[in-house]
């Protein structure tokens, strides 16, 4: 590549980069992964699909950007592991190339990479580990009977061959969890609460697991009884409403300290966040009854419907200025989050400090209005 | 005031601009083809008057300068005597410098309104 045309390159994708950091959208996002697929290079576009996925999660075209570059990836791995394989053989190299198959979804070569390796190395756990995911994945896609009972069949000889497997008892304990099998559940639960004293996941399936009841142990019937409902006993860990509220509970502390933040900023002097009708505030606002937060809701409102109708996309920040000093707004979806800064107030730190909050607090329940 | 509009649309980024009345008269515009100078004057007239009305309810009488950051786009208002000079931009236009040419013609479209009364 020529000099001036590498200069080209490297200055539009620094003038990218910098929009994506000042004006985070997903086509900003799609750009500049565009940019560096074009490069080929699928490092930079696989960090700027993340890094975008993690700001707009629901972006469809970022997620075809990350599958397109894992993929490119993925393949340029196969094509060696394949190779190495053909001059020498190893569990190790089987049991990636297994696993890389696995996150393509092509559960046909996970198969056959698997018995391969099998044939090969018939005590080798690995095999057998990645092919019990493969089929639990399928049971918990179409809840077919067949693959709960093989996946469960390879993750238990797995965990047999290798008792350190932490990850085969995991899916073990929580496929049983599950499928009702509360009491072989249990028993994985209690071996793996000793592998893993601090593992905080692992601390909320055996919350669960405690407080449910054992639906019986023949697993063939289990299984079969949640084909034929179409659903499983139990939701997936963490997802009861008492366990709900715990994880609201601790977005909300993480919302609160941001908001608390926002508010502390020199500058600011009153902050909001409102979700729908209710309101965290801080700063110098007296209750939710203050207008201000009323003025927050009409005018984010009317932009996001301008904004709409005028062909330029959903409303994502505002900056009011007038003799009252600064209005900041920025939205997405149902959450607002808003200042009123003084005038000569740091309006970038401020606006990128709401974003982090709205973006990352999405998923926060607000239980009632406060001050 | 066209000139002004027409000078104004050549920044890198602009893709219209217009003057419009509170209660959404169309004073005049430079727009491309694709936006429709009545649904422009119309929405910023809806946006203008529910943000000033919301603004006074809190005390805070009016704005000077409104800046909409939007997926596909970004909007300005800026606040004239009589009227509101809206500018139409697209999603990767640096404010920044193009701020600077939006309040030159401001200040001049205000020195306008002023020789005109």
């Amino acid at each position: 590549m020529k000099i001036l045309q590498k200069l080209k390159i490297s200055r539009e994708l620094a003038r990218l980069e910098r929009k994506a950091k000042e004006n985070p959208s997903p086509s900003t996002y799609v750009d500049l992964a565009q940019v560096h697929v074009n490069l080929g290079s699928v490092d930079e576009t696989l960090r700027v699909a993340e890094e975008g996925l993690a700001l707009f999660p629901n972006a469809e075209e970022l997620k075809r950007v990350l599958k397109f570059a894992k993929k490119s990836r993925m393949n340029t791995r196969i094509r060696e592991l394949r190779s190495r394989i053909n001059k020498s053989p190893a569990p190790v190299l089987y049991r990636e190339l297994a696993s890389i198959y696995l996150e393509l979804g092509d559960f046909s070569a996970v198969q056959g990479a698997c018995e391969e390796c099998l044939r090969r190395f018939p005590e080798d756990s690995g095999a057998l580990l990645v092919l019990g995911q493969a089929r639990l994945k399928n049971f918990y896609r179409d809840l077919t009977v067949s693959d709960g009972l093989e996946a469960v069949a390879c993750l238990e000889k797995a965990f047999t061959l290798d008792q350190a497997c932490i990850k085969a008892a995991r899916l073990l304990a929580e496929v049983f969890y599950r499928v009702g099998a509360i009491d072989r559940s249990r028993q994985y639960m209690e071996r793996l609460r000793g592998m893993e004293p601090d593992d905080k996941e692992l601390q909320i399936l055996w919350q669960e697991v405690k407080e449910s009841e054992n639906q019986g142990n023949d697993l063939e019937n289990l299984f079969r009884e949640v084909e034929a409902r179409g659903r499983f006993v139990n939701g997936p860990p963490g997802s009861s409403p008492k366990l709900r509220k715990i994880a609201s509970n601790s977005a909300m502390s993480g919302l609160k300290k941001s908001l608390m933040r926002l508010a502390d900023t020199q500058g600011v002097r009153k902050a909001a966040y409102i979700k729908g009708s209710k309101a965290l505030v801080r700063g110098e606002i007296k209750s939710a009854r203050d207008p201000f937060l009323r003025a927050v809701r009409v005018i984010s409102r009317s932009a996001q419907r301008t904004s709409r109708r005028m062909d330029i996309g959903s409303f994502n920040k505002g900056v009011l200025d007038g003799p009252f000093g600064q209005i900041l707004l920025c939205s997405l979806g149902d959450v607002v989050a808003s200042v009123l800064a003084v005038e000569g107030a740091n309006t970038e730190m401020i606006l990128s400090r709401m974003q982090d909050m709205v973006a990352g607090a999405l998923y926060a329940g607000l239980g009632r209005e406060r001050t | 005031m066209q000139r002004i509009l027409a000078e104004l649309n050549e920044e890198v980024g602009v893709k219209g601009s217009a003057v419009v009345t509170e209660d959404g008269i169309l004073v005049t515009s430079a727009l491309s083809s694709s936006m429709q100078g009545e649904v422009i004057s119309a929405l910023s007239s809806f946006l203008i008057s529910t943000t000033k009305r919301a603004l006074t309810e809190c005390g805070m009488e009016h704005f000077g300068r409104f800046i909409i950051t939007s997926t596909h786009g970004k909007l300005v208002l800026v606040t004239l005597p009589k009227s509101y000079l809206v500018v139409v931009a697209d999603q990767f236009i640096n404010l920044d410098v193009t701020l600077l040419t939006i309040q030159g013609a401001a200040k001049k479209l205000e020195k306008m309104s002023q020789i005109n009364v």
